[in-house]
């Protein structure tokens, strides 16, 4: 509320200026004298130069000849061209459109754009709405000087391994789960703690010391689902798209119930389709090695992994995505009867689903396979 | 709360700025005088909201306000109060909206002092520059907005990129915002002339000072930028041709070429057509320069693309202000009617000159900052384009230039005479030839270009201050005499030729920091001394220290000179844990003859540490000087009246010059 009274007075001080912008009686300086002005101002800087010596008299008169001559010229184009002195015709009525016009606009464009129920969170107020509890920072500096005295304390590490990955101190992190690890022995969430510490430090990239920790983690306590989630980050990573699509799969299938889970894999999953569905798109390691071979090898390699395609999808034709995958890719091999084939099958298996019959004819149009 | 109020402001300048674009263009062309003056309170109401969200975006800084997204993205609550001031424009938003305080400040003072300008003018120059905030503010609303939330609100903040954790590199961008801002009105005036389809008279009488003002804060600026890079990079070095240092480098020389071609208009009404072209361009490279260097391009084209919006939005900006303004002038500027003659030896002719050269040097450094982009944009191939190319180009148009600025000043205006010209600055050509030539024989045959380049040193000053000499009649009538004819030199003289001497200066400072510089790279172990360049320098160790947001290393060195203790440097390697960033901070002591730079490397393992030790003769010289070329413009800004150039009359009076 009080953020509207602010609000209120900062738009009525604005709408103020804008009546005060369009008043009455706003006086103007004559239009066209201005020229006049400055060349008689500059006659009088001549004459007052001359008078106390700073410039001879002959050069003074030369100049005083060439600011007369445009003396002359300005006052005759004023005569050639009188003054009709511009009229203010303007009116109350229309200064008040305009403010209250511009104050809408501002209204509408902050109720969009704004978050007037957000309220503003300095650092020093964190936590006051709980009197009587440390603030973080405080928590933290003393449980810091604790285990400045007693390093070997573990349940210190323990609890100031999670503070500090919250406020993104990777390094701290990292160093506070591996005392915990050491002091009170490996678990689960210390080992998960370690791993994702690791790639903060990496800024996200999950490297090989990250990945053997997180293995670890699952190992010593398999209901954990972060390290699982972060290895299979690092699948998408490595570029195994489809491998890490079917890792999705499985945690979704393993974890049915709603939640903010579900969504995020479900997002990550349609990310990853969206990406291998483009084309057959071999891996990293797949492309490095074909700039190597020669163009058959190329071609033998591209049409051993089409036919692989081709016979998962005789045995699961149930992909609508890997059908539409297989027809570009014998479009692209110039077999179109092949691609045509394809297409047809793939009618034949969805012909109730009206979405995919219409991308279907699409891709069967884009492709020239009809006419 | 604050930041709401803060977006609400930024909006209510929106506003203003939308208003403040329409309505005085339209007022002036149907002749309304109402609407017209409006310009001057909707110019002022968007200064007061704008300024006000800026001091929101510093309250929630200081206040560590992490749940503002901006905040959190570049402040940290251990952060020392300098910095978290300092950190509101030390981010893409921030910088954004401060570009616009001062915009709207430079607008303000027009508003507010333009008293004598004609009142068409003054509504058409406000409207366009209602139209560059509406620009600017909308850019910034849409996508960069500083006031953007967050929920929930995370515990601490990233921290600001430690290397802007440093004073100078905080009043760098206001400085050169300053100058980018100021050229626009130079813009402004000149499509508000084009507007018209005529140039008052004055017109120039209000271009110049604004495009001194902005030149003066852009010198300011840039200098800034490169002392800092010269103590917190930990190269020695002090400019690298980077693409960052060009962009602000391109409108300092077109302005440069401004300054001149508005002074020739200011006082002789001539070259009206070049000078509205010569504003155009050089807020044009300002834009140019502001968006390279926010927009992220510069570190990597597809970092453009990665933020599409923002790109597009960037691009779109540039096209309609740069290509509209241009496609104005091109239809409009054959309605300007030319203004003075003058023969080809005059001082017009030489500042003619001048304006070619820079021109040329602008030119030169746009392709050489602009090509590496556009070859990687096309192809994907990345290409560098460094200091060889600006030394082979770059050099070769400004020795020329340097040579002639001497002339410059002693031409008469209108018709100038060469040949007595060239006699009388022979005292100061052969001053210069002689030092050069004293260089040479010190330095046992140093090297010729660095000789010559103390030469042309020399020259620039000498000849600077021959000018006044030549002017006070100095050893031609009695000391009285020329007193009193100093005393009555315009401040404009005065100005002239204190920043043409500030050039000589910096040209002094370049020249012997790059011919006469000692590098040592070694390792040292802690009790080791080194002699470099008549230093001894001791390596006393190395001891940890703890600062607010950092820990460091500091290096502690003595240096002695025949015994004597005359400094104690400490170099310092900085981490900063939230950022996981070290930082290097040199160690520097300035003597007279030089500065002694000295920088902590790693550690070897065995206990002795990489040490750099730089001695770089006269290098302060470069900052030195630019300061010089800012007094330069103060005096000659402070000399407010405007002046006419007295022409040189032909001998045959009875025969004048053709009407104009």
């Amino acid at each position: 509320m009080t953020l509207w009274i602010f609000l209120a007075l900062m738009a009525a001080g604005a709408g103020a200026i804008v009546l005060y912008a369009l008043r009455p009686g706003a006086l103007t300086m004559p239009e066209g004298n201005a020229d006049l002005m400055v060349y008689k101002d500059q006659l009088t800087a001549l004459d007052n130069e001359l008078e106390s010596g700073r410039i001879e008299a002959s050069e003074a008169d030369s100049a005083r000849i060439e600011i007369s001559r445009r003396l002359l010229a300005a006052q005759s184009e004023a005569d050639r061209n009188p003054l009709s002195r511009p009229k203010a015709k303007s009116s109350a009525a229309r200064a008040v459109a305009i403010a209250t016009a511009g104050m809408l606009f501002v209204l509408v464009a902050y109720i969009q754009n704004g978050n007037p129920d957000l309220p503003g969170v300095p650092f020093e107020t964190r936590n006051t709405d709980n009197p009587g509890e440390e603030t973080v920072p405080q928590l933290l500096a003393r449980v810091e000087s604790h285990l400045l005295d007693t390093p070997e304390d573990g349940r210190g590490w323990d609890l100031i391994a999670p503070i500090y990955m919250r406020m993104n101190r990777f390094a701290d992190a990292a160093e506070a789960f591996a005392n915990a690890a050491r002091l009170l022995g490996p678990s689960g969430m210390r080992m998960a703690g370690y791993g994702e510490a690791v790639a903060g430090i990496n800024a996200g990239v999950i490297v090989q010391e990250a990945r053997d920790a997180l293995v670890e983690a699952i190992e010593l306590d398999p209901t954990l689902l972060r390290p699982r989630f972060l290895l299979t980050i690092a699948l998408e990573q490595d570029g195994k798209l489809a491998e890490a699509r079917d890792a999705w799969r499985g945690l979704l299938s393993e974890n049915p119930e709603e939640g903010p889970w579900r969504d995020v894999l479900l997002g990550r999953i349609e990310s990853l389709e969206a990406r291998i569905g483009d084309d057959p798109r071999p891996s990293q390691a797949q492309v490095e090695a074909a700039q190597d071979m020669s163009p058959a090898d190329r071609r033998e390699m591209v049409e051993t992994m089409v036919a692989q395609l081709a016979a998962r999808l005789e045995t699961d034709g149930d992909d609508l995505e890997g059908w539409l995958r297989l027809a570009r890719s014998y479009a692209v091999l110039q077999q179109f009867d092949a691609a045509r084939g394809a297409v047809e099958a793939a009618r034949g298996l969805f012909s109730d689903d009206d979405r995919a019959m219409a991308r279907l004819a699409d891709v069967a149009r884009t492709l020239g396979l009809e006419e | 709360m604050i930041a709401e109020i803060g977006h609400f402001a930024t909006l209510l300048a929106l506003a203003f700025a939308l208003m403040q674009g329409s309505l005085p263009i339209w007022g002036a062309y149907k002749g309304d005088t109402r609407l017209m003056e409006s310009a001057r309170a909707f110019a002022i109401g968007q200064f007061l909201f704008v300024s006000f969200a800026f001091a929101c975006l510093v309250a929630v800084y200081v206040r560590s306000d992490f749940s503002v997204l901006n905040v959190w993205q570049n402040s940290h609550s251990a952060k020392p109060l300098i910095f978290k001031i300092t950190g509101s424009w030390g981010n893409h938003e921030g910088s954004m909206l401060l570009w616009v305080v001062i915009l709207a400040f430079f607008g303000a003072l027009v508003a507010l002092f333009g008293n004598n300008l004609p009142a068409r003018l003054r509504a058409n120059a406000l409207g366009v520059q209602g139209w560059i905030s509406i620009a600017f503010l909308f850019f910034i609303l849409a996508t960069s907005n500083p006031f953007a939330r967050l929920s929930p609100v995370p515990f601490d903040g990233q921290d600001l990129n430690p290397i802007l954790q440093d004073i100078s590199l905080a009043i760098h961008p206001p400085l050169l915002y300053a100058g980018y801002v100021g050229f626009s009105m130079a813009f402004s005036f000149a499509i508000a002339a084009l507007i018209e389809g005529k140039i008052d008279a004055a017109w120039a009488r209000w271009v110049r000072p604004w495009t001194l003002i902005a030149w003066m804060f852009l010198t300011a600026g840039i200098s800034m930028g490169s002392w800092w890079a010269y103590y917190e990079l930990g190269w020695g070095g002090w400019w690298f041709w980077d693409p960052v240092e060009n962009a602000s480098f391109m409108p300092w020389l077109a302005g440069t070429a401004l300054l001149h071609s508005a002074l020739v208009m200011e006082r002789r009404a001539a070259l009206k057509v070049w000078t509205i072209l010569l504003a155009i361009l050089t807020f044009s490279l300002s834009l140019l320069g502001t968006f390279l260097v926010r927009s992220g391009v510069l570190t990597s084209v597809h970092a453009f693309a990665v933020d599409a919006e923002r790109g597009v939005f960037i691009l779109a900006i540039m096209a309609v202000f740069i290509g509209g303004a241009l496609a104005l002038f091109a239809w409009r500027a054959p309605l300007l009617r030319q203004g003075g003659l003058f023969a080809p030896v005059s001082r017009e002719g030489a500042l003619v000159l001048n304006n070619l050269f820079l021109a040329t040097a602008a030119g030169t450094v746009l392709i050489g900052t602009l090509y590496p982009l556009v070859l990687e944009a096309l192809t994907g191939e990345k290409i560098s384009v460094g200091a060889p190319f600006f030394n082979k180009t770059f050099g070769p148009t400004m020795i020329p230039l340097l040579m002639l600025v001497p002339f410059g000043p002693m031409m008469a205006w209108k018709r100038g005479d060469l040949l007595g010209t060239s006699q009388r600055l022979m005292v100061v050509a052969a001053l210069a030839l002689v030092t050069a030539g004293a260089v040479y024989w010190s330095f046992n045959g140093g090297p010729v270009l660095a000789a010559l380049g103390v030469g042309l040193a020399v020259w620039l000053i000498g000849g600077a201050i021959f000018e006044i000499l030549w002017r006070v009649k100095f050893m031609r009538a009695p000391v009285a005499e020329s007193w009193r004819r100093a005393g009555g030199l315009p401040r404009s003289s005065w100005g002239t030729m204190t920043a043409h001497a500030g050039i000589g200066v910096v040209l002094l400072g370049i020249v012997s920091a790059t011919a006469w510089r000692t590098e040592v790279i070694t390792t040292m172990n802690p009790g080791e001394t080194l002699t470099v360049a008549g230093n001894d320098i001791t390596f006393e160790g190395v001891s940890p220290r703890q600062g607010p947001n950092y820990s460091e290393d500091v290096g502690q060195f003595t240096v002695r000179r025949d015994g004597l203790v005359v400094a104690r440097l400490e170099p310092a390697k900085r981490f900063y844990s939230v950022r996981r960033q070290p930082t290097t901070e040199a160690g520097i002591k300035s003597f007279i003859g030089g500065d002694l730079y000295v920088v902590l490397g790693d550690p070897t393992g065995d206990g002795s540490y990489v040490v750099r030790i730089y001695d770089n003769p006269l290098v302060t010289l470069i900052w030195i000087g630019t300061y010089i070329m800012v007094l330069g413009g103060a005096v000659s800004l402070s000399d407010r009246r405007f002046r006419i150039g007295v022409p040189r009359r032909r001998r045959v009076v009875a025969n004048p010059a053709p009407a104009e």
